[in-house]
């Protein structure tokens, strides 16, 4: 009993230099909390970005991984808050969470800017969403296609099905791709976002339509197994492959012309925007509620030396911050 | 010295050690971690891991192990989504959901009796079909909005408390009741402590490995409401990653992989440890990228000090 009673005396005595400690601590610096729904490379580059910039701003940027967790998502929401975040910014694991996140958030004041997974019901409770028009992005692959292949057989490569954003990107590139009645599309096939899946894809895309034309390859990390396949078959110089991403192994394909187009949606720059949006949200000075489209860029080996790169250097950066703000739009009827 | 120091800090001991300096130094460095708000915070966060862990410490203590519990929470909860967005009545959804998990819950067991194979390749076969089914019928699309069940479950509190803290503290009272009061309960320790010799003295084993399974999966079933209810909505793969965590936690907490000992609050002091070490990192600024390599390590050494006792 004396021994618990020594105990707690300890602990209480610990919990007040604790406390007294901890106002010695306090800083005026604005913080945001960055959530991010994993630690792949998109979400990295795009963090990484975000905290260069907070750190020219003199903004404290405290980084969240979200492991495609909704719960963990939901529980690093509430965890920023605690700690006394002025801003959340966040990669959202799907709309799942949004919603708790949101009430979380609002709840204790604190304004949080979503990147991606917009929703109807949530922007005017948000501090505003950003993302890429999915169908939009695709279409000028398609469109490419249609004015530099005069005729033949193309074949799409897709990520994984059943979300949406796979469909939403071949409806695109069809839609584009229509210009051209003489090219027929004869193989689709899902890869599930997986470079080794695309190399198996295209093999046997090539195996079953050997005078194959072109090719649809919905990221770069799938573009580089087919890349791999093709040269492999001694089939690259035979087909045009365009993607999408604007990832750092994407770029070096185009400079090896191996790919011949990519849609970049980089996340550095996307993060760097969405967190001077925030920061104007929480100052006052923008308006909160909006919707956004993510920066996107059309990348080909003639304007390679001007694509915003996803490992954007410190100067890169700094130029961003210098850039014209993303104007407001009026968002999609649906996600 | 190095026995002074484990007979001092080991076994639960240990945890609590460890439970204290986390505190102390996340409140030295953020003192909003020593705030009720965040107490409660934490509590809510490990509410749904809590009621799985508890469901894995009645199978632990049997020798028992469950690997479907992730994929069955998933399928449940997705299941109640589905009548909610067909049907529109929550009665009907939380019903068939416990029908799904104590359904599956049971036929593991059933499986387990049979002894014609470990209960951890049983489970991870049941743990692939469960998930399969989930993903088949969702095609991969969540259900966004569960009918009702976010405003009476997910964000109301009583008394400052959010629910599903209520709804994890009555779920480790009662599974604690049971294992200390009910015959069933002693069985499971008898169980677990010796198979051959419970068989011996008249315990059948078959019946009761079948009723703990299902218990088990009373217990996923409430864990899939709670988490539904908290994110609103149902995944296909929701609760991916629970059957480990809940492992872990029950094993951290002090109750042996091979079975015969345990209790559930232990299991609550395994829970604690991971929810407090996420939240104190997150609290404190650790680097993501930083966050695994001091989860794994903490969970590491406290395991190895209940592995001295």
């Amino acid at each position: 009993m004396r021994k618990r009673n020594v105990w707690s005396v300890g602990v209480m005595v610990l919990c007040m230099v604790v406390l007294f400690l901890g106002g010695a601590f306090a800083e005026d610096q604005l913080e945001i909390a960055f959530i991010r729904a994993t630690g792949e490379p998109y979400y990295q580059y795009g963090s990484r970005a975000a905290e260069i910039a907070a750190k020219k701003l003199g903004v404290k940027m405290i980084v969240y991984t979200s492991n495609l967790d909704p719960a963990q998502e939901l529980a690093n929401v509430q965890d920023a808050i605690s700690r006394g975040v002025d801003g959340i910014l966040i990669y959202a694991v799907s709309l799942s969470s949004e919603r708790a996140a949101v009430d979380a958030a609002n709840k204790a004041g604190v304004p949080i800017f979503f990147q991606y997974g917009y929703h109807p019901d949530l922007l005017p409770k948000s501090a505003g969403f950003m993302q890429i028009d999915l169908k939009g992005f695709a279409r000028p692959l398609g469109e490419w296609m249609a004015e530099n292949i005069p005729s033949g057989k193309i074949a799409i490569i897709e990520g994984t099905l059943g979300r949406g954003d796979a469909e939403a990107y071949t409806e695109g590139f069809l839609e584009g791709l229509a210009k051209n009645p003489n090219l027929q599309v004869v193989a689709k096939v899902s890869a599930e976002w997986n470079r080794q899946k695309a190399y198996e894809a295209a093999t046997n895309i090539i195996t079953a339509h050997p005078d194959i034309v072109g090719m649809f390859v919905q990221n770069e990390d799938m573009a580089v197994g087919v890349v791999n396949a093709l040269e492999r078959l001694g089939k690259l110089e035979q087909v045009k492959i365009v993607s999408q991403n604007g990832a750092p192994y994407g770029l070096d394909l185009i400079r090896e012309g191996k790919l011949q187009l990519t849609n970049a949606n980089p996340p550095s720059i996307a993060s760097v925007m969405a967190l001077r949006i925030l920061l104007g949200v929480i100052k006052g000075e923008i308006e909160p509620g909006h919707f956004y489209w993510a920066p996107t860029q059309l990348i080909s080996k003639e304007n390679l030396n001007v694509a915003y790169r996803w490992d954007a250097s410190e100067e890169e950066i700094e130029e961003w911050l210098k850039l014209p703000l993303p104007e407001p739009v009026i968002p999609p009827p649906s996600s | 010295m190095s026995k002074a120091l484990l007979a001092l800090f080991g076994g639960r001991n240990v945890l609590v050690l460890v439970l204290l300096v986390l505190a102390l130094t996340t409140g030295i460095v953020n003192p909003r971690f020593l705030t009720l708000q965040n107490a409660l915070n934490i509590m809510l966060q490990v509410s749904v891991l809590g009621i799985v862990s508890t469901g894995a410490t009645i199978l632990l203590i049997s020798g028992g192990l469950d690997l479907s519990v992730g994929s069955l929470l998933s399928l449940s909860a997705y299941i109640a989504g589905l009548v909610i967005l067909r049907f529109q009545s929550l009665p009907l959804a939380i019903l068939l959901a416990f029908c799904t998990s104590v359904g599956f819950g049971a036929f593991n067991g059933l499986l387990a009796a049979t002894e014609r194979a470990h209960p951890f390749i049983i489970t991870l076969g049941m743990m692939t079909f469960l998930q399969g089914i989930a993903i088949a019928i969702s095609r991969g699309s969540p259900i966004n909005g569960m009918g009702g069940l976010y405003e009476i479950i997910g964000i109301r509190d009583f008394l400052r408390i959010p629910l599903p803290v209520f709804v994890f503290l009555a779920v480790l009272v009662v599974v604690d009741i049971f294992l200390r009061y009910f015959p069933l309960g002693r069985y499971a320790y008898a169980i677990g402590g010796n198979q051959e010799a419970s068989r011996l003295s008249g315990i059948r084993v078959g019946r009761v490995k079948i009723i703990l399974y299902a218990l088990n999966g009373v217990c996923v079933g409430i864990a899939a409401i709670v988490l539904s209810a908290i994110l609103d909505s149902a995944l296909p793969t929701m609760g991916s990653g629970y059957e480990l965590r809940a492992v872990a936690a029950t094993v951290i907490g002090g109750t042996p992989l091979f079975g015969g000992r345990g209790s559930v609050w232990r299991t609550l002091l395994g829970v604690l440890l991971l929810g407090l070490v996420s939240n104190s990192l997150n609290l404190m600024g650790v680097s993501a990228n930083l966050q695994n390599v001091v989860l794994g390590a903490i969970m590491v050494m406290a395991v190895m000090f209940q592995g001295s006792k």
